[in-house]
């Protein structure tokens, strides 16, 4: 396991370095700069270019990359251009929301997906099937911001059930109930990303259903729910967990779209929002925030296998 | 049983128009919660221009002077300015007790620093500052200004709340210099002071309780400033869906930008009261690279002026025509420097065969003209797109380059190689010809002909209103000669308020200005 886990480190950093550089050569490739968008449609260029300098925007490329590296190796992100705010903190900020609607969007997307691909799974060519596939396809086809809006003005507009838009964090004046916020959101996530679940859940529960480790099992005379829960649903998992945990990884770092209509103070929407003002060590330090996550989905994920599947060992 | 009935008609009747002119009671208390459609770049507003950023600045922000509703500038937290014989000295006179939201009691150290930055580095300070030769205190209330030649707008420079002077403690502009304040040193005098600003989802302000107001009438940004809401809490709702949903569900008070096809969701709607700004509107616009390339040719740029339809102009980026009015003047009706005889036989000729003809009688020979257009700025998007198809059907060889905004910006800006012919943007309303940026050799355009160079130094030399007014004249006369930008009209923006609201928001009792302002109103 040691030996695994120094690979796994090493992997992880050649990783970030690469998204480092690779975001880093992108922002020096497009055009634009930050005084240019801070000072306004009205600034006259001298303002501007005086505005870079004081920034250090107008040093070679390279030697800027050069002290963001070493302030990386020091443990610092830099600081925002605009907010004048350290970019950990404002991604500390931005991570609570981003990851509390990832695990609401989550518990739509399995309790839906799987649900949904087992039970087509279990009655193929039927028409529970053939309906589920229907919703299935449906889901995968519906634009996420269209199924929020439509959410939005029928439960926040008109019902009145829920907030519009906004977050405010649930260690604050609100506490918990502050998660209503989250829920129109979390269902328009997770009814679109509970599509390729449910039908990734049902052609894995279809292969294994047909194993002839299944069939050993009924007919040994277990009960049908041990046979599908114990046997089928755990051989099945893999490529289920598989999918779930990329979704994941894109419920809490891409729910762009959902953030930007729901006015959720996300990470998706700071790396949008950066670009959009060229923010460069805020979209840097972003990039890499969001580079680590995955890094790290993906080592939770392989250690889940292992749980899943005992045959699984990693040296 | 008839008289009953009379009675409550008379009664309706009366609340009904108490609703209408908003004449409710002031009380105190409350949040106003405000949806804006971008998250500000900062609050310093001697370093910016957004009018987003204007919306929350100005009420925590004050400037010596202010503009009353009519534009005109009114004493803010000078008490007035005294210019000697020659015109080159002015002695500004500040009020005493005004304390910055750090307790700090402001001082004329604190307005010569301020004013020293904004010289230096504001957004709007050039015209002026070039000709200040000294900031001085001559007491803890008194500063003398000191110029090499007189400047007919001084006040109206000192009262400019979009890249204007704005005053601040001098300790912080002093360590600010160039670089926007951080909004830890968001310190000002009005009757808002800066609580916190979360990114990517709200600023919030709270009442200031030492916050010494006038006592003259309001009007605009002058006069009286009562606080009646404890807290002022922007929010960045991007969506204009999202926006217009948010007020209906009570989740916002008022909302900007609304698009103006989304009205009928609103009517009939007795919580929400929509507004149209229209006093001042905005002006969309194609800025001419005059600097370099075929719109050097006036011929060929009076001809593109030929062909343009400004009435499907207009109507592809504002939709109703109660949300814009075709104007060929640069100043909208109302406004004290309206040219009302401007541009007539030259504007909205929408004659492409004419303008073709025009066209090659100036030696166009099929050379491309450059459009760049901010697709995520919907209105000039929809415009771009009319205008190069007018362009097209008058024989222009067009190519449509769409960026998004920041590049936008770059491209436009790039004064030393810009590669574009037309750019498209929009200006909001300015109180003085002197700070028309389009007049400024050095603003993308780069309109620098020997006969605005001229004009535009004497627009500023003289003092007397007519005097200048008719010199104004002069350089719009010269504008649509010499064609430095496409002026297509005047646009209205729709802006929505809980009719809860009391304080008469967007009426002649609280006239929106450039960027509105949220004293002064309360919760019904």
């Amino acid at each position: 396991m040691g030996p695994y886990l120094l690979r796994r480190g090493a992997g992880m950093l050649v990783s970030c370095v690469l998204v480092i550089t690779i975001t880093f050569l992108l922002m020096e490739l497009i055009p634009g700069d930050p005084a240019a968008v801070l000072l306004g449609p009205d600034a006259t260029p001298e303002q501007v270019d005086a505005l870079r300098a004081s920034w250090g925007l107008d040093r070679p490329g390279i030697v800027r990359y050069g002290f963001y590296i070493r302030n990386i190796l020091r443990g610092e992100l830099g600081r925002s251009v605009f907010l004048d705010q350290p970019v950990l903190k404002m991604i500390g900020e931005r991570a609570e929301t981003s990851l509390l609607l990832g695990l609401l969007s989550l518990l739509v997307v399995v309790g839906l997906g799987v649900s949904a691909g087992i039970t087509a799974a279990l009655r193929p060519r039927t028409w529970t099937d053939s309906a589920l596939l229907f919703v299935a396809l449906l889901g995968a086809s519906l634009p996420s911001f269209w199924l929020g809006l439509m959410l939005m003005i029928a439960f926040a507009g008109r019902l009145h059930w829920f907030p519009s838009s906004g977050f405010s964090s649930i260690f604050g004046a609100g506490g918990l109930a502050n998660l209503r916020n989250l829920v129109l959101p979390a269902l328009s996530l997770g009814f679109v990303n509970a599509a390729l679940v449910a039908r990734t859940s049902r052609s894995s529960m279809l292969d294994v259903l047909q194993a002839e480790y299944v069939t050993t099992a009924r007919a040994k005379g277990l009960a049908e729910n041990v046979v599908i829960a114990k046997h089928a649903l755990r051989n099945a998992a893999i490529p289920i967990l598989t999918v779930v945990s990329f979704t994941f990884a894109s419920l809490v770092s891409g729910a762009v779209v959902t953030e930007n209509v729901f006015a959720l103070p996300g990470v998706g929407s700071l790396i949008v929002q950066s670009v959009l003002k060229r923010d460069y060590p805020t979209i840097q330090g972003v990039m890499l925030a969001v580079a680590i996550f995955y890094v790290l989905v993906n080592f939770a994920t392989d250690m889940l296998y292992a749980f899943l599947d005992p045959r699984i060992r990693y040296r | 049983m008839r008289l009953r009935g009379i009675v409550l008609v008379v009664v309706g009747l009366a609340l009904a128009s108490l609703v209408v002119a908003g004449a409710s009671e002031p009380r105190y208390g409350g949040t106003f919660r405000c949806a804006i459609a971008s998250e500000p770049g900062t609050l310093d507003m001697q370093m910016s221009t957004g009018v987003n950023e204007g919306t929350i600045a100005c009420n925590v922000f004050q400037g010596l002077f202010s503009f009353d509703a009519d534009f005109a500038p009114q004493p803010e937290l000078a008490t007035g300015l005294e210019l000697d014989p020659s015109g080159t000295v002015a002695t500004i006179h500040i009020r005493q007790g005004v304390f910055f939201h750090n307790g700090q009691e402001m001082k004329a150290e604190d307005v010569v620093a301020s004013l020293t930055r904004w010289g230096q580095y504001g957004a709007t300070a050039k015209a002026l500052w070039s000709l200040v030769t000294a900031v001085n205190a001559l007491d803890e209330y008194t500063v003398v200004l000191t110029l090499s030649q007189p400047f007919g707008p001084l006040t109206t420079y000192l009262a400019n709340d979009v890249g204007g002077p704005f005053i601040y403690p001098k300790a912080l502009v002093e360590a600010a210099g160039n670089k926007p304040l951080p909004p830890a040193s968001y310190i000002g005098t009005g009757p808002y002071r800066f609580v916190e600003w979360k990114s990517g989802d709200y600023i919030l302000l709270e009442r200031y309780d030492r916050f010494v107001s006038l006592d003259t009438p309001s009007s605009g940004h002058a006069g009286k400033k009562a606080a009646y809401f404890d807290k002022l809490q922007f929010f960045f709702v991007p969506d204009d869906n999202a926006r217009l949903v948010g007020i209906q569900a009570g989740t916002y008070d008022y909302v900007v930008d609304i698009p103006n096809d989304l009205l009928a969701s609103v009517q009939g709607d007795k919580n929400i009261l929509p507004i149209t700004i229209n006093h001042p509107p905005i002006y969309p616009i194609a800025l001419v690279n005059n600097k370099q390339g075929i719109c050097t040719n006036i011929g060929i740029k009076q001809a593109m002026l030929t062909a343009l339809d400004m009435s499907d102009i207009m109507l592809a980026g504002y939709g109703d025509p109660q949300f814009w009015s075709l104007n060929p003047s640069y100043f909208a009706p109302g406004i004290r420097w309206y040219t009302p005889d401007e541009g007539v036989g030259l504007y909205n000729v929408a004659d492409p065969a004419k303008a073709r003809t025009m066209a090659q009688a100036a030696g166009y020979k099929g050379e491309p003209i450059r459009i760049i257009v901010a697709g995520d700025m919907t209105a000039q998007y929809n415009q771009a797109v009319v205008v190069t198809s007018q362009l097209v059907a008058a024989g222009f060889n067009v190519s449509l380059q769409v960026y998004d905004k920041a590049t936008f910006m770059a491209r436009r800006n790039a004064k030393d190689n810009p590669e574009w012919e037309l750019a498209f943007s929009f200006y909001s309303t300015t109180p003085d010809p002197s700070l028309v940026l389009m007049l400024s050799p050095t603003y993308a355009g780069w309109w620098d002909s020997p006969r605005i160079q001229v004009l535009r130094t004497e627009v500023n030399q003289l003092t007397d209103f007519g005097a200048r007014y008719a010199k104004w004249q002069e350089i719009m006369d010269l504008w649509y000669e010499e064609i430095p930008a496409l002026k297509f009209g005047d646009a209205f923006q729709l802006h929505l308020i809980r009719s809860d609201i009391g304080g008469g928001y967007g009426t002649s009792q609280h006239v929106v200005m450039i960027h509105g302002y949220f004293y002064n109103l309360w919760e019904d």
